[in-house]
């Protein structure tokens, strides 16, 4: 049957992190939005570790924040840990992350889903997509109902032809327990759309009450945690909590009553039973085709890689307040069942515990994100979007970022808008995306504060100040908050302003200058003079994000002229009309790649490898001409 | 050697790529080191409760230090670049009338420079490039350097100093006739052995061999008459040898950066030194990375963009990272 006649405006294929950012993002804009999930139980499931946030993850979920999305919120309300990271680092690299309770975290994003307006869910599993020419209009389910859309945004995470091994042993699935989308598959093939496999993999899960804590150590949260939703600004609304509603909630803060996360390490024996059953082990027998990330990788690679390294860190997670269950982190496997229950019995404190799940690896379709526009769009099918681990990420944070673009963009395209399109000067979320529409990825791609070029511009606190532009444009926030942001960017840069043109006692010159000189000088000998009272009255968070702008000026401003630099070409967009081929002077090469890139901007082109600064010098005369001669580009 | 002989830019250009060749190569050595420092700090940046051993700045140092070498050696080849494309800046000096305008004119092989008995004639430079040997030279005529000048010769002489200060290699023209005249002490503190050629000319009105007796007595000094030719052919010998020298210093690889890329360099350089001072100070790790992607950046401006992916393989080959 069709299930509706007037199309929706947006189909979200998925109920992951990235699929439930993009649906709320679609509706809280207004479009009439579907959601539909192979198993509405297993809506926003963290399938791996329970945690949230860490290096520029945290950073990222702050982006999401400013930007309208869910993510940060439904961690502070459902965290059960908090913990800051490089908190003896300066404030750029210092990251929030949570522990969740992993149950808690799906059941207020559920809610969350099921009280948005415009937003309808249900429980379906996608079979294949339904195209008019080029163009995608809807979607097939296993119980032979389609929806039609006018937009898709599809976000398979690890379900596409999902594959889990545990040594020889083989299960259609993307998660434990869980179906595997096999036909789908076909449909993108029939598009033109190519796929490539990757892998990733999970550690086992353990019962608590069989672990001997007393022979771990106990790593404990932060005593005043660091939340990832603004709440300077967000609206009283927002703070919904399932577990703690109304009279429950007074008194009741994100961060109470936290729970320990205890770390222990592998051993020799350990070591050995790796070594003499690496022939099982389905990453080494050949099993696996998928290519696994270097940065999370097996125990098995581990131990073969880093041979002379004689025990590894492990650290048991707790899954939540209502269960006894613990995730294992750093003992990812594909060995068989039998060689993970000894493996688990050689660690410290490990000797008796009970297997309550298998660790495994899974491998899965993931479509070259070369083949998408910056929006998410993909290039061969009009109106089908992409996002999260169908694009070749890994994590929560990179998949529920990609998520909240698609859903914006699906929108835009709706309503014949511009896309949201976030710069990699603006955030990490700009980065992650024009790193995998620009070069795309070998492994599962995970952000690192290494890859942003301007990361001491990115510090958690500025995601508002960075992002809030783009949450105007689109309408992605409340006017009430909205207006609670400008403020804040007022206040700051009052405030700079301020500390920057007062004169400091002593002779010290500003307080600018003595707050440089005491916190980023390389004289230890000087100490930050008394502020005057009425900055030292401001908010905490006003005040954290002002004395990191005026202390880090000179380096903020090193970054800001290398954007400035190249700002220019940045923000030249070339015309979705342009015939690279027939450019004249391109080189053959160059033209080709650019062809098949389709790149969105002049800068998007300059980090195509293999266009030269020539070729775009070449591009910048043909645009500009374009544009004065009244839009078309001359014929070439 | 092409670029020795280039007489035409488009042979110029043409040895200009065979020199990219061993740039590109002691550039990639210089990016690949710092990638490897830079892995290092990332390292304890973005992977913080990793089991990471621990954070040891004496291996930075040293590394940084390294390479901090190997740009100062690429930014010293940028004068011997000039050397290459510009000529080596010899620069002619001597009393007015002493004969610095026909040695010119002999080395040119016609007459350049306005010749005339009336000292002081040449008051403007006149430059001429002259193929020596394997070397090409940059004859700078200058105005006499006359210890009691007039008003005019003075602006002259004031350019000469100029001149003076930046010449690679001095011929110092006498009046042997006469005795040896006072030469301003800036002029002189520059003389040396491997830089000068004294030339006593005027030889053929001598009876007996000059002895004159010079400022620095170690200089060279060799009997020319520009008038009738004698020695010119030995001077030619001898600018030889001196020049070689040059190139000698340079070891048996020739590179030579252009302005553009010294001025990456030296930016490069500036910030590994900012990084120096903050290993050794053990200061704020992300600011110390800062000043290191700073330096990649500027040779990043030589050799193109270098991609992030590059110091992460150092960083995943280097430390076991991954839960």
């Amino acid at each position: 049957m069709i299930y509706n006649q007037a199309p929706f405006d947006v189909i979200v294929c998925g109920a992951g992190h990235a699929g439930c950012e993009a649906a709320l993002a679609a509706a809280r804009m207004g479009a009439s939005t579907l959601l539909l999930t192979g198993n509405i139980d297993t809506i926003a499931q963290m399938s791996c570790n329970p945690a949230i946030g860490g290096q520029a993850k945290g950073q990222m979920v702050r982006e999401i924040d400013a930007l309208g999305g869910e993510m940060g919120i439904n961690t502070d309300v459902t965290a059960i840990q908090f913990r800051l990271l490089n908190e003896s680092k300066g404030p750029a690299v210092q990251s929030p992350r949570a522990q969740c309770d992993k149950k808690a975290y799906q059941f207020r994003l559920k809610h969350t889903l099921e009280l948005q307006p415009n937003l309808q869910v249900f429980q379906a599993t996608v079979t294949g997509l339904i195209f008019s020419g080029q163009k995608v209009t809807g979607v097939r389910t296993n119980l032979d109902i389609e929806f039609h859309g006018l937009t898709v945004v599809v976000t398979t995470g690890t379900f596409l032809r999902g594959l889990m091994h545990i040594g020889q042993n083989k299960n259609e699935g993307g998660r434990l327990g869980d179906f595997s989308a096999k036909t789908l598959s076909t449909s993108f093939l029939e598009a033109g759309i190519e796929l490539r496999r990757l892998k990733t993999g999970t550690p086992p899960r353990l019962l608590g009450r069989t672990l001997d804590f007393s022979k771990m150590e106990e790593q404990r949260g932060d005593a005043s945690p660091t939340r990832f939703a603004f709440y300077d600004s967000r609206d009283p609304e927002d703070l919904f909590h399932v577990e703690q509603t109304g009279e429950q909630r007074i008194g009741w803060a994100p961060g109470v009553n936290q729970v320990s996360c205890w770390m222990t390490h592998t051993t020799a024996d350990t070591g050995q039973l790796v070594r003499d059953n690496l022939h099982k082990s389905a990453m080494y027998s050949g099993e696996i085709e998928g290519v696994g990330p270097r940065y999370c990788p097996s125990i098995e690679d581990k131990f073969v890689r880093f041979a002379d390294k004689p025990r590894h860190l492990l650290f048991l997670e707790p899954e939540g307040r209502s269960t006894n269950e613990y995730y294992v982190n750093g003992l990812s496997t594909s060995l068989p069942f039998d060689i993970q229950i000894q493996m688990v019995h050689s660690v410290p404190g490990l000797e008796h515990a009970q297997l309550l799940r298998p660790a495994y690896a899974v491998e899965y379709d993931f479509a070259p994100p070369t083949q998408l526009f910056a929006s998410l769009e993909s290039k061969k099918v009009e109106n089908l979007f992409f996002a999260g681990q169908i694009n070749g990420t890994s994590g929560y944070e990179e998949a529920a970022s990609q998520g909240l673009i698609a859903g914006v963009n699906a929108v835009n395209k709706v309503r014949n808008q511009p896309p949201l399109v976030i710069g990699r000067h603006e955030g990490y979320i700009g980065v992650l995306i024009d790193d995998l529409v620009t070069k795309g990825t070998n492994e599962p791609y995970r952000m690192f504060t290494s890859r942003a070029e301007y990361r001491l511009l990115f510090n958690h606190g500025s995601a508002e100040l960075r992002l809030l532009h783009h949450a105007r444009a689109h309408g992605l926030v409340s006017s009430t908050r909205l207006t609670r942001m400008e403020e804040s960017k007022r206040q700051t840069e009052h405030w700079i302003g301020f500390l920057e043109g007062t004169k400091a006692p002593a002779g010290q010159g500003t307080f600018g200058d003595a707050i440089r000189r005491a916190i980023t000088g390389t004289n230890s000998t000087h100490v930050l003079p008394a502020l005057p009272t009425e900055f030292l009255s401001q908010p905490e968070a006003l005040r954290q994000e002002v004395m990191y702008r005026v202390s880090h000026q000179g380096y903020l401003s090193r970054e800001q002229r290398q954007i400035d630099k190249l700002s220019e070409i940045e923000k030249i967009k070339i015309p979705p009309h342009i015939d690279f081929l027939q450019v004249r002077g391109l080189r053959k090469e160059s033209a080709l790649k650019l062809a098949e890139m389709r790149p969105y901007t002049l800068g998007q082109a300059s980090r195509i490898s293999g266009v030269n600064p020539a070729d775009i010098s070449i591009l910048m005369i043909l645009i500009e001409a374009g544009r004065g001669g009244g839009g078309k580009p001359p014929a070439a | 050697m092409d670029l020795i002989h280039a007489r035409s830019e488009r042979a110029l250009a043409a040895a200009n790529q065979q020199l990219r060749g061993s740039l590109g190569r002691h550039l990639g050595e210089l990016t690949e080191g710092l990638l490897l420092v830079l892995a290092r700090i990332e390292a304890y940046i973005d992977f913080p409760d990793e089991d990471l051993p621990a954070e040891d700045r004496r291996i930075v140092l040293a590394e940084l230090e390294a390479v901090l070498r190997g740009t100062a050696r690429l930014l010293a080849t940028h004068h011997y670049g000039e050397l290459l494309r510009d000529g080596i800046k010899t620069v002619i000096i001597g009393e007015p009338n002493a004969g610095k305008s026909s040695l010119l004119n002999r080395l040119v092989g016609h007459d350049r420079a306005l010749v005339s008995a009336e000292p002081g004639t040449t008051r403007d430079f006149i430059e001429e490039r002259i193929i020596l040997g394997p070397h090409c030279l940059r004859l700078i005529d200058t105005a006499g350097l006359n210890p009691a000048p007039a008003a005019l010769e003075k602006l002259g002489m004031d350019k000469t100093l100029e001149r003076a200060a930046e010449a690679d290699l001095f011929l110092w023209v006498l009046d042997a006739s006469l005795p040896c005249p006072v030469l301003p002490a800036a002029v002189v503190a520059r003389l040396t052995p491997a830089n000068t050629l004294v030339l006593l000319n005027k030889v053929d009105l001598l009876t007996q061999p000059p002895s004159p007796a010079l400022p620095v007595p170690e200089l060279l000094a060799l009997p020319v008459s520009t008038l009738t030719g004698d020695g010119i052919s030995e001077l030619s010998d001898h600018v030889v040898r001196l020049a070689d020298a040059f190139r000698q210093d340079q070891g048996s690889e020739i590179i030579a950066i252009n302005a553009r890329h010294a001025d990456a360099l030296r930016r490069a350089n500036e910030c590994l030194e900012s990084a120096r001072v903050k290993v050794a100070a053990n200061g704020p790790t992300e600011l110390l990375a800062s000043d290191l992607r700073g330096a990649l950046n500027a040779l990043g401006e030589i050799a193109g963009k270098i991609d992030n992916e590059r110091m992460l393989d150092h960083l995943f080959k280097t430390f076991c990272i991954g839960k």
